[in-house]
């Protein structure tokens, strides 16, 4: 009986270990979207943005990922606005829903950030002010 | 003529309103003093009930389409009420005066096109041409009015260099900033949520959208047309986290040509930066609101 039941506590741990994991393309495609991600003034930037913001994050997978990210819209803001910058901050909207999904991811992401730079540190610090905010814009 | 038409202070017909003095409209009568290509300065003779007109030292009218007016007699003095002339056509079968037509019409019709854009921006619409009329002076009179000045000063003096997504707010408190005479736009800061919520806000403080009323309505669509200290209102087709607002929208102040502020300063209208430009924009422009003054 104790084998049995320790057998099925393993399949149950490995099936959604196995679940969790991401598939080769999948991995690819996101590796994919970090490199475009990383170049602000590409013309998918919005796209890419969108459709990083649609996906489920794990920590595992996705946390060089969202690091990336946040390190584009830091460049994106300090770019000046004739060079294809944007002080608006217009692309924390479209993260806003992921944020509140996976706070967590971000989170580490945002000390793993400041910690190696103190001047990404009261930029990530903005970020995270506005991305947690409970009520509407204003 | 049969249609209404601007009085101008000066010969220049460029569409722009600073030199607008008037409307004339049909059944009025004119003598022409002076005439410059299409342009002729005028003085009236009879004005019809409807037309307006500020005291001013010189009246132009550009007469651009020909039919819109008749000459009374050879002392060129014109009608409102008159028929267009009309033309007979001789000879129409003759293939010769044909092919001269043709290579005419060609010519023409290019020169047309160009009178017809200068008559678009001189004709005055017949139904809306006393509001608009008067109400460009009191647009422009709210462009120069001391509120609008201390709204902007505010508006410049609090924002950051990056907006910190308070737009509305910062907007809300420069429009109630008072003036040295302790008036300003709005009494002072209302509760709404979100920035596309001006549009219809504002209206209960006496803004107009001058998106909705001819002619501004088909003549602006960018906020570079806007006038100075309009707020311009935008929708973004983003969703306001964690709200049921389907769009947060954008709000700004035109500061000037150059310059737009919110909660943070920029020198581009959020949907005309070099960046949207080229890869565009959620943000759309819906909004241009102004609050007509009698007075400066």
């Amino acid at each position: 009986m104790k084998t049995y039941i320790a057998f099925l506590i393993v399949s149950i741990l490995t099936s959604v270990s196995f679940t969790q994991n991401l598939s080769g393309a999948e991995r690819g495609n996101r590796a994919g979207l970090s490199i475009r991600l990383a170049n602000f003034v590409s013309p998918t930037f919005n796209s890419d943005l969108a459709a990083f913001a649609e996906l489920q994050l794990t920590e595992k997978d996705d946390l060089e990922l969202v690091k990336n990210v946040l390190k584009s819209l830091i460049v994106l803001e300090n770019t000046p606005e004739a060079d294809g910058g944007d002080r608006s901050r217009t692309s924390l909207d479209v993260i806003a829903d992921s944020y509140l999904k996976n706070t967590a991811i971000y989170e580490k992401a945002i000390k793993s950030l400041s910690a190696k730079n103190n001047k990404n540190e009261k930029a990530l610090k903005e970020y995270k002010e506005i991305l947690s905010r409970k009520s509407p814009v204003q | 003529m049969n249609a209404s038409y601007y009085l101008r202070s000066d010969e220049n017909s460029t569409g722009a309103i600073e030199n607008r003095i008037g409307v004339l409209t049909a059944g009025s009568e004119f003598k022409v003093l002076n005439k410059k290509g299409n342009a002729l300065q005028i003085e009236i003779t009879k004005m019809s009930s409807s037309s307006q007109v500020r005291k001013s030292e010189k009246i132009w009218i550009w007469k651009g389409n020909n039919t819109h007016f008749t000459e009374l007699d050879t002392t060129i003095a014109a009608s409102t009420e008159g028929q267009s002339p009309q033309v007979k056509c001789e000879n129409c079968e003759t293939p010769v005066t044909k092919v001269t037509e043709v290579k005419k019409k060609n010519v023409d019709s290019i020169q047309a096109v160009a009178r017809e854009i200068t008559n678009q921006a001189n004709q005055a619409p017949p139904v809306a041409s006393i509001t608009a009329g008067s109400l460009d002076d009191k647009i422009i009179n709210y462009s120069k009015s001391s509120e609008v000045a201390s709204a902007i000063k505010w508006a410049e003096k609090n924002n950051g260099l990056f907006s910190y997504r308070k737009c509305y707010r910062q907007v809300k408190f420069a429009l109630a900033a008072k003036d040295a005479n302790k008036n300003s736009l709005i009494p002072g800061r209302f509760s709404d949520e979100a920035a596309i919520g001006a549009k219809n806000s504002l209206k209960n403080y006496g803004f107009i959208n001058l998106m909705d009323i001819e002619p501004y309505k088909t003549q602006m669509k960018a906020p570079s047309q806007a006038p100075k200290g309009s707020v311009l209102v935008y929708s973004s087709g983003i969703k306001c986290p964690n709200s049921k607002i389907k769009d947060c929208g954008h709000v700004e102040i035109k500061a000037s040509d150059t310059s737009y502020v919110s909660d943070y300063k920029s020198s581009y209208a959020i949907n005309e930066t070099p960046r949207a430009r080229r890869f565009g924009t959620n943000y759309k422009l819906i909004g241009i609101m102004v609050k007509p003054m009698e007075t400066k």
